[in-house]
């Protein structure tokens, strides 16, 4: 049933019913399980978590439509999280310590996308290297001895029980909705994001019409490196310990939540609108599995079956016999 | 042909589902309940001291001393470290630890003043190449952190037949050849354990923050905490979290568990680097505050227990310590004397609401990233190893850690 | 070779014979929808072995859906398929393969890094079971290639052959294994003069043989030349089946287009009016020599001229476009656009030059992606602020050209794949006019587009000539050159032997040219 509601989406619009309607179902199925799940701070907390998945798999949406994958988004979590702790321990302000990140964190990103176009070697293997330099980096410069502070105004903005002025809902969350809706706004509307499509959809075809492909795959996976620190930040202020490795959970949940959502990785088809949704699936979905108890394994197993068949599903969207 | 797509998309699946098995690797904890075998393993153990081994087959086997009839090398003797990360503060320490330690020995005129140290990062196959390198590099005395509880057991063997001492570090290893210094894993479970019970009043409902399920001191550290609530019928386990030793994803997992378990919690056993995560997902979760141990004595627990004024135990289990136990060990053995068993183990300092102050530093945060040093340096008295050693003669420098 | 032999009855049976036994294939009454859209209403077919059957039709007129019903992949809402009289259900497209019937679609589907073998082999193996040694392969792919007269090194992969190449590889995939129909579609529409013969020539004996042929064409000189009946599709309906004798050119068109609206087709269409070609040159051409060896070549091109690009098969015409379009860099020779040399696309874009590659589907359109970014993704900058696209200005100038260019589609947010061929390449012609260009470099444009769309793309290329804007037309139909052109240089051996003004276009010297026979008068 759920199948072939999924199967009858195609494109980049329209099918947002079928997904929406299982991200509200999971919740209020869990609802209906566990007492005391309908409460402001359990969907506090599922907002949050799915708030950092959610900022951390911008990029990851943005290289997949563009045809690629971005693998380095953990290591520049863990870079922007011991950097700017690091920094702002030693006295730096926060404000110069998270423009440095973001600076840092764009042009390792641009670098991602000029190798990656520039010397067509698969994205795959160009961040999954440029990652494991980077942590390699950071390890050598802190030797492991990585610590620091943060402000706690920085905390609070990742506390379940943080505000956003009038807004019950801490600064992530609101930080997330609404760069949630200028991506989608920008994918749909800039010349840049139509351009992101176009490439994704057939950069042959891209090549002939002159868009600026290069240009584009910099731009992209500059945002993401760019997503990936802004996600590091806000870990160095929810996790509180300085660790190179914190992204590490990133690497799995964000390409999960791209898949989820339905955006296939084939490229040019699909957008972050989706993604949102299945970061809040995929919290959920987790929140779920602890909450009946499942073991660790259980829950991995659980979850692999579960885009196994989404993308099963998805997979059939194209099956060229059902086209006219 | 026509199926093209779907099987593009089935094979990315695939890639996802491997992703996503990159995050756990969980070897089989040996955890054979053999009770005889154990009381046999433990004969040559002095009665005073078995219940320091209790709980070890968790962790590790306790075997004849290998070095029964080892011919200890003569002075100036090489050492050397066999590592296999050298990527957190723990392992720094450690390392600093050994060279210093070296350094003594060596104006002792005990030692060659060159340390030689390798670091494998994590790659099995590498540090067995690096430990067979030190054995023809002329190394006496070899310690290592192995990354595998049995991948070295080729090079162990080479360096025994060779007459080369080899000390696993903190990580003990089912090579019948080699020598294992270690904290008892379970008896640092039954220590935390038994202070959340008597803090709790025997009873109460308690969330079990567990670390990477499967391994070894996973395992041990929570068997040995469940024995303690077992004896305690007032006492409900509510559920496990884990949290894999880190404390973002502890803090994520704890917060989740919250949301679909609205009863109160009144306590957290922590197996170690998560009490913090604990006690900020329980406070952003609008819950009352529970009871949380500390386990390996991180500086960012120490800091959070001495800000919040809270009441908590945590061992300390720092690298200093380990090594300087391990080393402790070693020269005992170049001295001729001669262990029990192949594997020495020892209980964990507690730091206690008593004793906090002569840990914490001021200088430690939540966000710090290192572990408090026991104020003399060491996990337990020296004379703590006297009952399990025979012969030699005592150590010629007074070692200081 | 064992494999090839036909599972058919034996050959020369008399005519009385043939009669009394039923048809080797039969539809009655097929009808499909797909959600609101009728692909087929009523289609009513019959195959005998031993003919070839041609089957004619509009795009859109539901060739394809019956194309794939009868190849197992599409499943009929009503209507019966029988095979020698009894009726048959198709599950999927190897049950259809089993009773004999292969098809070869118009849309070549290959694995661009596998091998040519390999790729004629495909779908006869289990997942991981293989049929036969790579010898027996080998051998196989070979035959089926050789029935076709064409050699193609077995181990080449496939995306590094020419188009050509490759739809032969296509059909040789059909040949490969048993078969008593064959279905072709659109098969000859990337061969050249010669291969299309020989293919041709194998379709004879396959006839002889007493096996059926299923031609799909959108060109009237094939059908005339080689199909012994021919089923007319309008609107999803079968209209008529007509023996050779019958099935002249126009009447043909006429059924497809229906009484009510008999537009003038291909070949009535009015000739473009002579251009004077004293408007100013924009593009110049100097001893240009494509290949070692091969003879200079020099080209003016005027302002609203249309000059035609033939010649067969590799002879270099198309290497000659992409070099007009910076994609590629003579050997020797310089190419003036206005007062920019061009050496790279860059330089092109500079000159205006506006170059639509061949492959429409891998080069040219954006597949998921609407009518209106399709037009416009190059030039989005026209229609944006600070980055940002404005909606109401973009989509007036997408109505526009929509309009201009009689594109149909649901709108201007509908996908482009879901347009038919010719559609899509009216919107792909949109997108090099957004550019502005003085010089339009066209490789093939009408390649799988319908007669209707076809007429309209021909209308539109006069009309930009009259703007003044110089069209560089390569085409392999040559009834095309000869209606459009002012001037048609034909290519031979990476040269160019002939330049036929309109005065002297026609198809045979065209084809005299091609093969070489060009008279002394109409050399360049």
């Amino acid at each position: 049933m759920l199948a072939r509601h999924l199967s009858r989406w195609r494109g980049e619009g329209g099918g947002y019913a079928a997904l929406v309607l299982l991200a509200s179902g999971l919740y209020l199925g869990t609802a209906a399980l566990i007492p005391g799940y309908l409460s402001l701070a359990s969907l506090r907390s599922v907002l949050l978590l799915a708030s950092l998945l959610g900022i951390a798999a911008i990029g990851q949406t943005l290289t997949i439509v563009l045809g690629g994958l971005d693998l380095s988004i953990p290591a520049v979590i863990g870079f922007a999280e011991v950097t700017v702790a690091q920094l702002y321990g030693q006295g730096w302000p926060f404000a110069a310590a998270a423009l440095l990140v973001l600076a840092a964190a764009l042009l390792f990103g641009a670098m991602n996308g000029l190798v990656a176009s520039g010397l067509e070697v698969h994205p795959l293997i160009v961040t999954l290297a440029s990652g494991s330099i980077l942590l390699g980096a950071i390890l050598a410069v802190t030797h492991g001895q990585a610590s620091g502070t943060v402000p706690d105004w920085l905390s609070a903005t990742v506390s379940v029980v943080g505000h956003t002025g009038p807004i019950p809902l801490p600064g992530a969350v609101v930080a997330w909705l609404v760069a949630a809706a200028g991506i989608v706004i920008l994918e749909h509307r800039s010349v840049p994001g139509r351009w992101l499509y176009a490439i994704g959809a057939n950069a042959s075809a891209a090549r002939y019409a002159r868009l600026p492909l290069r240009r584009v795959w910099m731009l992209a996976y500059a945002v993401s490196a760019g997503f990936a620190a802004l996600a590091g930040m806000l870990l160095a202020g929810f996790s509180g310990a300085a660790d190179a490795e914190v992204g590490a959970p990133y690497l799995f949940t964000t390409v999960a939540a791209v898949v989820i959502g339905g955006t296939p990785l084939s490229g040019g088809r699909g957008g972050y609108g989706r993604t949102v949704l299945g970061c809040l699936i995929i919290t959920e979905l987790t929140t779920l599995l602890i909450g009946l108890g499942l073991d660790q394994p259980g829950q991995e197993i659980f979850l692999g079956a579960m885009i196994v068949l989404l993308v099963a599903t998805y997979g059939r969207q194209t099956h060229l016999g059902l086209r006219v | 042909m026509q199926r093209h797509r779907p099987s593009l998309g089935l094979a990315a699946a695939i890639l996802i589902a491997l992703l996503g098995l990159l995050g756990t690797a969980p070897p089989a904890a040996s955890a054979a309940n053999d009770r005889e075998a154990h009381a046999q393993a433990l004969q040559d153990v002095p009665a005073a001291m078995r219940s320091y081994y209790d709980g070890f087959w968790y962790f590790s086997a306790v075997l004849p001393d290998p070095y029964e009839s080892w011919t200890p090398p003569k002075a100036p003797v090489q050492f050397c470290y066999n590592d296999s990360y050298q990527g957190n503060s723990w392992r720094a320490a450690a390392l600093a630890e050994y060279q210093k330690l070296v350094a003594d020995f060596a104006k002792a005129g005990l030692a060659k003043p060159n340390l030689i140290v390798t670091n494998s990062n994590n790659n099995i196959d590498v540090q067995l190449s690096q430990l067979q390198n030190q054995i023809r590099q002329g190394c006496n005395v070899i310690l290592s952190i192995p990354s595998s509880p049995t991948g070295l057991c080729a090079g162990v063997q080479e360096a025994h037949k060779r007459g080369v001492l080899f000390v696993s570090v903190e990580s003990p290893v089912f090579c019948k050849e080699a020598i294992n210094v270690d904290f008892n894993e379970y008896y640092g479970g039954l220590q935390t354990g038994r202070w959340l019970a008597q803090a709790l009043g025997g009873k109460g409902s308690v969330v079990m923050l567990d670390g990477v399920p499967g391994l070894a001191p996973t395992v041990a550290r929570h068997e040995a905490a469940m024995s303690v609530f077992a004896q305690h019928p007032g006492i409900k386990v509510v559920g496990t979290v884990v949290g894999m030793w880190t404390p973002s994803i502890a803090k994520s997992k704890m917060l989740q568990f919250l949301a679909t378990h609205p009863q109160r919690i009144d306590g957290v056993w922590n197996g170690a680097l998560m009490g913090v995560a604990a006690g900020q997902a329980l406070s952003q979760s609008g819950r009352p505050a529970a009871r949380i141990n500390g386990f390996s004595g991180s500086c960012s627990f120490l800091a959070y227990w001495k800000q919040n004024h809270l009441q908590s135990l945590s061992l300390s289990q720092g690298g200093a310590p380990a090594l300087y136990e391990a080393f402790l060990v070693a020269a005992r053995m170049l001295q001729g004397q001669k262990p029990v068993v192949n594997t020495i183990l020892y209980p964990l300092p507690e730091i206690t609401d008593a004793n906090l102050d002569q840990w914490y530093k001021p200088s430690m945060t939540v966000q710090s990233n290192c572990f408090a040093d026991p104020p003399d340096g060491r996990a337990v008295a020296d004379s703590y190893f006297d009952p399990l050693f025979k012969g030699g003669a005592p150590l010629k420098v007074a070692l200081q850690p | 070779m064992s494999d090839l032999a036909p599972m058919t009855r034996a050959p020369g049976m008399d005519a009385t014979a043939a009669a009394a036994i039923p048809p080797l294939l039969e539809a009655r009454g097929l009808r499909r929808s797909f959600g609101a859209t009728i692909a087929l209403d009523d289609v009513s077919l019959g195959l005998a072995g031993g003919e070839i059957h041609a089957l004619i039709g509009e795009n859109g007129s539901g060739k394809s859906t019956l194309i794939k019903m009868l190849s197992g992949i599409v499943r009929p809402d009503s209507g019966e398929i029988r095979c020698d009289g009894s009726p048959v259900r198709f599950a999927d497209p190897q049950a259809a393969r089993r009773a004999g019937i292969v098809t070869c679609f118009q849309e070549t589907l290959v694995l661009e890094e596998l091998s040519v073998r390999d790729n004629i082999v495909l779908g006869q193996d289990g997942v991981i079971r293989r049929c036969r040694g790579p010898a027996a392969e080998a051998a196989l792919a070979r035959a089926a290639l050789a029935e076709l007269g064409v050699a193609i090194d077995l181990d080449r992969p496939l995306g590094r052959l020419k188009l050509a190449q490759r739809q032969l590889v296509t059909i040789a995939r059909a040949l490969a294994g048993p078969w008593r129909l064959l279905i072709l579609d659109e098969s000859t529409s990337a061969l050249d003069v010669e291969e299309r013969d020989r293919l041709f020539d194998a379709l004879f004996r396959y006839r002889a043989a007493g096996r059926a042929i299923l031609f799909v064409s959108h060109r009237m000189d094939e059908i005339a030349r080689i199909a012994d009946r021919t089923t007319v599709l309008r609107s999803g309906r079968s209209v008529a089946t007509l023996a050779a004798a019958q099935a002249d050119t126009p009447r043909l068109l006429a059924l497809m287009s229906g009484p009510e609206e008999a537009r003038a087709a291909l070949g009535q269409a009015t000739p473009s009016p002579p251009t004077a070609r004293s408007r100013g040159v924009v593009l110049r051409a100097d001893g240009i020599v494509l290949r070692p060896r091969a003879a200079p070549i020099a080209l003016d091109l005027s302002a609203g001229e249309i000059l035609g690009l033939a010649g067969l098969e590799g002879h270099g015409q198309e290497r000659f476009l992409d070099c007009i379009a910076g994609l590629a860099a003579p050997d020797r020779g310089t190419i003036t656009g206005g007062t920019t040399r061009v050496r790279s696309v860059v330089d092109a874009a500079r000159a205006g030059i506006a170059f639509l590659p061949r492959d429409r589907k891998r080069d040219g359109i954006f597949a998921p992606l609407s009518v209106a970014d399709n037009l416009t993704i190059a030039r989005l900058g026209r229609f944006s602020r600070a980055g940002l696209i404005r909606r109401i200005r973009r989509l007036e100038a997408v109505r526009t050209a929509m309009a201009r260019l009689r594109v149909r589609a649901r709108g201007p947010e509908a996908a482009i794949d879901t347009l038919s061929g010719g559609n899509q390449q009216k919107v792909l012609l949109g997108r090099l006019l957004l550019t502005e260009p003085r010089v339009l470099a066209l490789n093939d444009p009408m390649r799988g587009v319908d007669p209707g769309a076809k007429h309209d793309l021909y209308d539109e290329l006069r009309a930009l000539a009259a703007t003044r804007i110089a069209v560089l037309l390569l085409s392999t139909e040559l009834p095309e050159l000869c209606l459009l052109c002012d001037r048609v240089a034909v290519f031979r051996d990476h040269a160019v032997v002939a330049v036929l003004d309109r005065a002297a276009l026609s198809e045979p010297r065209l084809i005299a040219a091609m093969f070489g026979h060009a008279a002394a008068d109409d050399r360049a």
